[in-house]
């Protein structure tokens, strides 16, 4: 909330949601707390799309819910870290390519991948170049799940996701109880504070 | 009496980021961390050093490791000086002249992998032990599956998985290969070279890469050891 409301380019927060007890408040922090569209609840929304119809059925459905603007950005709470500056200049990226009309953060990921079949012990390489030294090999990205998206463009079928490179820290997503820690730490590490641990948990 | 060596190729440039290998973390080199986690595996009977870098030579003597002498005309393995045997043989030569023996089971490890727990390490090994039919054990990492690559014609994103209907946490799991591997050199040689991959737990499978990577490492030493970072910058 707080990173959305430092970013000049934003006009209005709104918190979008399923959860009753959140519903139950008009407003939350200073936003807007708007109910989820049901038929948009367990829709998985996909940033990399190439398909009209998807996105025209994702933003109707928004459209139920608050009024659609020119530009969105769509943030989750498991992004914490992802500083207003980054929003910004993600923004002004995707306004000045008219060939995209979202723009991602991404990470990169090191490309020497396994997959592994429920039920089978063996893992089987995704892309296999036995010998390849892994710095030769393509890269990959993760994707970091927000998005800014320019509305007219998408919905003019220029479907194109522009990547924006982010930090470890910014593109941490919280996903297991323990990241509450690492978000912590590296809070304490923006805000300048000296970090102490007497004594670790090894043995 | 099975001999197991562990064996550290460390660079004195660094491939990703200047003097990486010699890089201070919680004020220990990051070669350090990575020979202290083999000198504390229970499986390790010695540690290889290959380096051609003074400072990297000098910290591994202390710490108690073999330093092998890496000509500068092997430092990068794609400079075409050299075939890959002759980079096996350059190592595993000095290894027979300083052990008497060229080993039996040989753990490598990357710098990068410095947060590998010697549990983990011990645990590999029993299992590649206790499977006749494994020739090498390789640590593997889960990662999420969200990918993409950057489309070399358009210079936009292209989805590694292409199933819109399918939420990213229904994707097939994905993993990959961290720098640490157990292989068996005999078996190996009889033509056994089944692989088994062992998965870590993600603090295990942090590759140190970058100076991105430095306050992640620190952080996750800090939770094992203890210890201070100083900042004094802020976002």
């Amino acid at each position: 909330m707080a990173t959305l409301r430092e970013v000049p380019v934003i006009d209005a927060v709104y918190i979008i949601t399923d959860d009753k007890n959140l519903m139950d408040r008009k407003d939350f922090c200073g936003a807007d707390v708007r109910p989820l569209a049901p038929r948009l609840a367990r829709h998985p929304f996909h940033f990399l799309t190439y398909e009209f119809w998807r996105f025209n059925y994702e933003l109707h459905g928004l459209k139920e819910t608050f009024p659609l603007g020119d530009v969105h950005f769509f943030l989750g709470w498991r992004t914490p870290l992802l500083k207003p500056i980054t929003l910004e200049n993600m923004y002004h990226s995707l306004m000045e390519d008219g060939g995209a009309s979202r723009i991602v953060p991404i990470l990169p990921v090191d490309p020497h991948l396994y997959t592994r079949l429920p039920g089978l012990k063996r893992y089987f390489p995704v892309w296999c170049a036995p010998g390849l030294d892994r710095q030769l090999a393509p890269q990959l990205y993760r994707v970091v799940n927000v998005c800014v998206i320019h509305t007219k463009r998408l919905l003019e079928i220029i479907p194109h996701t522009k990547g924006y490179r982010v930090t470890r820290e910014e593109g941490l997503e919280i996903k297991r109880e323990s990241d509450f820690e690492l978000v912590e730490f590296y809070f304490q590490r923006r805000a300048g504070a000296d970090i102490s641990l007497p004594n670790g948990n090894e043995p | 009496m099975t001999t197991t060596f562990a064996m550290i190729t460390a660079r004195g440039g660094g491939s990703t980021f200047y003097r990486k290998n010699t890089y201070p973390l919680l004020g220990k080199p990051v070669i350090a961390w990575a020979i202290e986690a083999c000198l504390r595996a229970q499986c390790v009977d010695q540690i290889f050093v290959w380096t051609e870098d003074k400072e990297i030579r000098s910290i591994a003597e202390k710490l108690g490791a073999h330093c092998l002498t890496r000509p500068k005309s092997m430092v990068h393995y794609h400079s075409g000086f050299h075939s890959a045997e002759e980079f096996n043989r350059n190592k595993y030569d000095q290894i027979q002249a300083i052990a008497g023996t060229q080993g039996d089971v040989h753990l490598s490890l990357n710098c990068n992998n410095l947060l590998i727990r010697p549990a983990t390490l011990d645990a590999m090994f029993d299992v590649l032990m206790d499977n006749p039919n494994l020739g090498r054990i390789l640590g593997v990492k889960a990662v999420d599956p969200d990918l993409c690559l950057i489309n070399d014609k358009t210079g936009y994103l292209f989805p590694f998985w292409n199933d819109p209907d399918t939420k990213p946490v229904e994707y097939p799991p994905l993993f990959r290969a961290i720098g640490v591997n157990i292989a068996h050199r005999l078996r190996l040689e009889e033509g056994i070279r089944d692989t088994l991959h062992f998965p870590v737990s993600p603090e295990e499978g942090l590759d140190f890469q970058n100076e991105d990577d430095v306050a992640l490492a620190e952080f996750y030493l800090m939770k094992r050891w203890g210890g201070r970072i100083e900042t004094g910058d802020s976002g």
